[in-house]
């Protein structure tokens, strides 16, 4: 079995050799998607703390309260809403008759991504500011 | 273009392999997904978006209470999130065409951690749902 390295490599070479906005996608896709279920695991790690009852729970929010957790947040809302836009895109390349506009798809993905940072860019700010 | 260029590794011999990534999971991944796309989307315009002020205990608990329904649809959540995740680390760890051995392997692990990722979850959603 190579080395991560070497598998991090293939990655890199998919894209170099194949340097279209569907290999960029793929990757998009991929690494958010890892992000996300790291994501998840500290999701749920976190919201366990209820299992010792109300001030435990309130305790632990309180500790992912500032500015920076708020940053955190609004990174992971970013990364699962690429995940979710263009894992539609290919729900719709797979399952439907649009494959062959799957270009036009993925400049809709980036469009609505830029309409959910904007969103979520107001939001923090306003948060972290007001 | 004819010359040759280095890829993951041709998947059909995962797929016919035994151990390998069949119908279902594939399909299971898209209709999970879906799933997804309207709960969690739901989920985060709630708790992210429209969030009005520090998340606590009791603002969990409403809620969760806030309809019956709310619960049974957290609970298909934690099965599907789970679900969906692990299968497309199954789908990251078949590109890399595994040997027979070792992708029974990670199969495994991933069907025990799942299962222990689905209690998990379901025994958080109980705390949450009990919090005093």
């Amino acid at each position: 079995m190579s080395s991560i390295i070497g598998k991090l490599g293939g990655i890199v070479a998919e894209v170099r050799l194949n340097p279209h906005s569907g290999s960029i996608a793929w990757v998009g896709h991929r690494i958010s998607g890892l992000i996300l279920l790291l994501y998840l695991i500290l999701h749920l790690w976190g919201l366990g703390s209820a299992a010792g009852g109300k001030a435990a729970f309130d305790n632990q929010m309180r500790a992912f309260e500032g500015p920076f957790f708020e940053l955190l947040e609004a990174l992971v809302v970013l990364i699962a809403a690429f995940h979710m836009f263009n894992g539609l895109r290919i729900i719709a390349v797979d399952l439907s008759g649009l494959g062959r506009h799957q270009q036009a798809m993925f400049a809709g993905v980036l469009g609505c991504f830029a309409l959910v940072l904007a969103w979520t860019g107001w939001v923090f700010f306003a948060r972290v500011l007001g | 273009m004819t010359e040759a260029r280095p890829s993951p590794a041709d998947p059909a011999p995962a797929l016919a392999a035994p151990g390998g990534r069949g119908f279902w999971p594939w399909v299971g991944q898209r209709l999970s997904g879906l799933f997804l796309a309207f709960f969690l989307g739901l989920h985060v315009v709630l708790l992210h978006f429209l969030r009005d002020g520090a998340i606590d205990a009791e603002g969990v608990m409403e809620r969760l209470m806030a309809s019956p329904l709310m619960v049974t649809f957290y609970a298909a959540f934690v099965v599907i999130v789970v679900f969906h995740g692990l299968n497309g680390f199954w789908g990251i760890a078949l590109d890399y065409a595994p040997k027979d051995g070792l992708r029974r392997g990670i199969k495994w692990t991933l069907v025990i951690v799942g299962t222990i990722g689905v209690l998990y979850g379901l025994f958080v959603l109980q705390a949450l749902v009990s919090l005093r």
